[in-house]
């Protein structure tokens, strides 16, 4: 029947432009947002949160959110796992778009919400709430900022460092309590590392590899080098600078020329690391826990190594609690005091002593018990030591098109395929078209 | 059947009932449970992204109506225009692994017709690969296509004396080690769908080519191939299907990578939507996906279904 | 029909014929047999990892070189998994979700393939074009408009939203419509001249018929709504109404660190019911007894 597949197929696209005429532009619209949660008979409160923090980490939270619901009687929050960063988002963006979602979220990126007109800035309630910004570390502050409204809470976050196999540097030769500080120390090491265990003509050990968050490590190496990510109106992404392409080139140089990093084996990196293949692992501190747990050595962590000559410059990473609107004012009230019990320093010691995050009250460092835990869990320091030099790299709206363009800079560079300045200019044209398809203020 | 325009009385409508409309009215009857379920939760949808795909509509912001922008930007614009043609051709490289798994279903399945004993082990194991976790599938291929000498392909090679190999993260490689993947991993489907088939395949007609004295394959030529061949169809034109809107594999093995020689139309709309944010021009290659899947389907259709035997 | 006699009668007549043809026979077996060792040994690698890691204790787990037999049973692995989320609510949940949707699914289909290989009609070949075009629209897109419609009706963490956008299938109807169209028409007369509707044809004849392409797609209905995993996630908030997959997923984090141990054990709890159900399904499409269905 060939002439009626061909009508078929007219008919078809007729009958979807008719019905993309006819059927309007919903997303347009501005839906009106209202949270979920509820007041019943006697005045009690009941809460939804949603969170993306899974495992061991969660059990935490968990834990935290029970603690709250038994400090009182007015309000109860159901706490409920919503997958990890990406299933989380889309659960968000459904929930806005559909006009019903939870009271409070934890999730990364949050700043970004703020644009939507769904959530409310936290700024609104700690004045008033009479809550002390000073105790907590600014940094932290910086990342929940975005176009100088403080949008959320912190509440879990995380380093890069370096994690290293203790037993590997013995064996080569080095002192396992004093890791590289600078990256011409990491060189120097990581030449001792590389070896073909088997001589076979194959190096299958090598000195040094990051996991897969390339852009994280390499923004790590451009803010050390005194180079910036974004302009401070985020308009504009600052990677093309002279002090950026040589940190790239020094990435590059790593493996093509002193030939210590394997190329573009990133997503192998931590399962080489574990399996003793690896000398030095660039990872996040969230993974402290898992990555002594998983490795069959003993595993060091440091401080990430510096520019010579230089201080270290860490961004911080990792995620914040965000109240989303409701139009009763009794229930959001009730959203900020749980969001202030999950974000106050017992809550906090609570988090950093369990799991691999960050305290983010400063004078959690002198309290005996986190004292206590640092010393039955040395490798932690590294993590703590790096508050010292914590920034946080501002969030604008491109961020998602420019990580990825950063790790298509870095796969570039090691593959031979572009010379650092070409990858990074590149990088800076892909993002910059997103950034002019803003609307503008 | 034309109606004589002059003759609508009672008795022509009717005998026109009995002859076409009443079967025409039954027919969507039958279809009617399918209809509802796809309008409300698949053409509504596919609206919904055709009239998203006018508008740039990058999260947070709001969106914008631009009309035909998004498409002009895919296909031509200095930025995004190499990347979508890059898709484009990867997407094609990557549909190569249709043939090669109807192939190896085909044989695997012919294979696994008989009736001696441990057939169904057999035939379990070849199910396996489709119900494993994937997680555990990407942490078993990952230490096979591990690019340093002791993943366990580079250890076959040189014990045969070959030089190692980047594997997935070769750019040469790594859409072909993806395809021999997706091969693995798609066999235990074709291969049930092969078996199904090859059981409406009435035994005598096999006895009375025996009889004949016909071998092993040309019975394969003159009865199976031809009595197999709606199921073969089939085979075709959903492994076309799937695999230009296939994502798993390169999600889990390569992201896409490296230099986005994987990122085929599938992968990048993902991206686009859920890294990007860029929901609008998502849509857009949404539309191009369906669009060509559809002038696809169609043409093999025209072209292959004449070439089956139904009866 | 004597037409084994024939090809029997040929051994008889000629004993050494007999004797190479069995022997061509048994040659044949072996190397069936080793061929298909060989490739389903590649085949269950990924499988026989799950389990094995099922059993090992995080070291273990990435050790190199990887080791494919555990050194002890963990089987506290299991016992983890089972404890750290209701997985059996999870199950109950899965299971009456799975099979809802493989009833409605071969319901709807059965019905549509009919339609689409034994009657004639107005619009048929838009219509099969129609029905084609769903399998070509992508999921990433239709995810948040098919949430919004749920939540209108007010489905969200019910049944009815994890059942009701799935009981049709397109990839079934193209799949039951090609077997359908192998069945001879002589039948369909022969039932009309019967006086038999189109219904009963359909049920008490063309199914029966159809045994194994049915099974395989209640196989495929079941597996692919078992595995499903981010239409659940988004259409459930509450604990009570979650699946399997959601569960599993709880243990993967990228962020702090898998606990491969634990998820492969989970992973493995959740996959055994596939299993079973392939078991009771796989001598349908196996062993169905093929006939033209015209026994005089």
């Amino acid at each position: 029947m060939p002439g009626k597949t061909s009508i078929s197929l007219v008919g078809l696209v007729i009958v979807l432009l008719i019905g993309a005429a006819c059927g309007g532009s919903p997303a347009v619209e501005k839906t009106e947002v209202s949270s979920s949660g509820s007041i019943d008979q006697n005045g009690k409160i009941t809460l939804e949160f949603w969170y993306s923090l899974g495992g061991d980490t969660g059990k935490v939270v968990e834990a935290l959110v029970s603690q709250f619901n038994e400090s009182q009687s007015e309000v109860t929050v159901n706490p409920t796992y919503q997958g990890e960063y990406a299933a989380i988002m889309a659960k968000i963006w459904a929930a806005i778009s559909s006009g019903k979602t939870p009271n409070v979220a934890q999730l990364g990126a949050a700043p970004l919400l703020g644009e939507t007109g769904a959530i409310v800035p936290i700024s609104d309630y700690l004045e008033p709430g009479g809550f002390d910004r000073s105790q907590v570390w600014d940094v932290f502050w910086q990342y929940n900022t975005a176009g100088g409204t403080l949008w959320s809470m912190p509440f879990n976050n995380s380093v890069p460092v370096l994690y290293y196999n203790r037993d590997l540097f013995a064996a080569a030769g080095l002192d396992p309590d004093q890791p590289p500080q600078t990256w011409d120390q990491v060189i120097e090491y990581g030449k001792q590392l590389t070896r073909d265990t088997d001589n076979n003509n194959e190096i299958d050990q090598w000195g040094i590899n990051t996991h897969e968050n390339t852009h994280w490590y390499l923004s790590t190496l451009f803010l050390g080098n005194g180079a910036q990510i974004v302009n401070p109106e985020g308009t504009e992404v600052l990677y093309d600078s002279p002090e950026a392409v040589q940190m790239l080139q020094l990435w590059s140089d790593l493996v093509n020329v002193e030939k210590i990093m394997p190329p573009n084996q990133h997503s192998e990196a931590r399962a080489d690391f574990l399996a003793g293949k690896l000398g030095m692992l660039l990872n996040s501190s969230s993974s402290i826990f898992s990555m002594e747990r998983d490795a069959s050595f003993k595993v060091g962590v440091a401080v990430i190594p510096a520019v010579a000559g230089r201080e270290p410059v860490i961004p911080i990473g990792g995620g914040s609690l965000v109240i989303l609107k409701q139009e009763d004012e009794k229930i959001q009230q009730a959203a900020w005091e749980f969001v202030r019990f999950m974000a106050s320093e017992e809550s906090a010691l609570e988090l950093a002593t369990k799991t691999g995050y960050l305290p983010i009250y400063s004078d959690l460092l002198d309290s005996p018990e986190f004292k206590a835990y640092l010393s039955e869990h040395p490798n932690v320091k590294a993590s703590t030591q790096s508050l010292d030099y914590a920034v946080s790299i501002p969030e604008f709206s491109a961020l998602g098109t420019s990580d990825s363009a950063l790790r298509g800079a870095v796969e570039q560079v090691e593959l031979g395929e572009a010379d650092p300045r070409q990858a990074l200019e590149a990088a800076k044209a892909a993002v910059q078209q997103s950034i002019q398809e803003q609307p503008q203020p | 059947m034309t109606a004589h325009p002059a003759a609508l009385t009672t008795r022509s409508l009717r005998s026109w009932w009995h002859r076409r409309g009443e079967e025409t009215f039954a027919a969507y009857a039958f279809l009617l449970p399918s209809l509802v379920i796809f309008v409300v939760f698949t053409f509504y949808p596919a609206i919904f992204s055709i009239v998203t795909s006018s508008m740039r509509w990058n999260l947070p912001y709001k969106a914008v109506f631009v009309g035909l922008q998004n498409y002009q930007n895919l296909f031509a614009g200095p930025v995004t225009g190499p990347v979508f043609w890059k898709a484009v051709l990867a997407t094609l490289y990557f549909s190569l692994g249709v043939p090669i798994n109807l192939s190896i279903s085909f044989l695997l399945a012919l294979l696994l017709n008989r009736r001696l004993p441990g057939v169904g082990l057999f035939r379990t194991a070849f199910f396996l690969p489709t119900i494993t976790s994937t997680a555990a599938i990407s942490v078993v291929w990952m230490w096979l296509y591990h690019p340093a000498d002791y993943g366990l392909f580079n250890t076959l090679l040189l014990n045969l004396g070959l030089p190692i190999q980047r594997w997935l993260r070769d750019p040469a490689l790594a859409m072909p080690c993806l395809i021999l993947m997706g091969v693995w991993h798609g066999m235990g489907y074709n291969i049930i769908i092969f078996l199904a088939g090859l059981q409406n395949i009435p035994r005598e007609l096999y006895e009375a080519a025996d009889i004949d004295g016909a071998g092993g394959l040309a019975k394969l030529r003159w009865i199976t191939w031809p009595l197999l061949s709606p199921t073969t169809f089939y085979i075709l034109v959903i492994g076309i299907i799937n695999s230009l809107r296939a994502f798993t594999e390169i999600d889990m093995m390569t992201e896409g990578g490296p230099l986005s020689v994987t990122t085929t139309l599938a992968y990048y709309l993902y991206q686009v939507a859920f890294q990007f944010f860029r929901l609008g021009e998502a849509s857009a290659v949404a539309v191009i996906l369906f669009v060509v899947l559809l002038i696809l389907t169609l043409v093999q259709f025209r072209l292959v279904e004449r070439r089956v035997h139904y009866e | 029909m004597s037409s084994l006699s024939g090809s029997r009668r040929l051994p008889q007549v000629f004993p050494e014929l007999a004797q190479s043809r069995r022997f061509q026979k048994r040659a044949g077996s072996v190397l069936w047999y080793l061929v298909l060792l060989a490739v389903s040994l590649t085949v269950i690698l990924p499988f026989f990892w799950m389990i094995a890691t099922s059993f090992k204790t995080p070291p273990e787990v990435f050790s190199y070189p990887p080791s494919w037999i555990p050194q002890a049973l963990q089987f506290g692995n299991y016992v983890d998994a089972w404890h750290s989320a209701p997985f059996a609510r999870y199950f109950t949940n899965s299971a009456v979700v799975a099979l809802a949707v493989t009833a409605g699914q071969l319901v709807s289909c059965c019905l549509a393939a009919f339609a689409f290989a034994r009657m004639n009609f107005k619009g048929k070949g838009f219509m099969f074009a129609l029905f084609l075009s769903t399998t070509m629209i992508s999921t990433q897109v239709t995810l948040v408009p098919s949430y919004l419609i749920v939540q209108k009706l007010d489905w969200i963490d019910t049944y009815q939203g994890l059942i009701v956008p799935f009981i049709a299938n397109a990839f079934g109807v193209f799949m039951i419509r090609q077997s359908f169209m192998t069945i001879p028409r002589d039948l369909e007369d022969a039932a009309r001249i019967d006086g038999c509707g189109r219904l009963r044809f359909l049920a008490t004849i063309i199914i029966p018929l159809s045994k194994p392409i049915l099974a395989a797609q209640g196989l495929f209905a079941f597996m692919g709504n078992w595995n499903s995993y981010l239409w659940p996630l988004i259409v459930t908030n509450r604990e009570e109404m979650r699946t399997l997959q959601i569960g599993l997923r709880y243990f993967v984090s990228q962020e702090t660190g898998t606990p491969w141990g634990i998820y492969m054990a989970a992973a493995v709890m959740v996959t055994i019911p596939v299993i079973v159900i392939y078991f009771l399904v796989q001598k349908s499409f196996v062993e169905g007894m093929a006939t033209t269905g015209l026994k005089g």
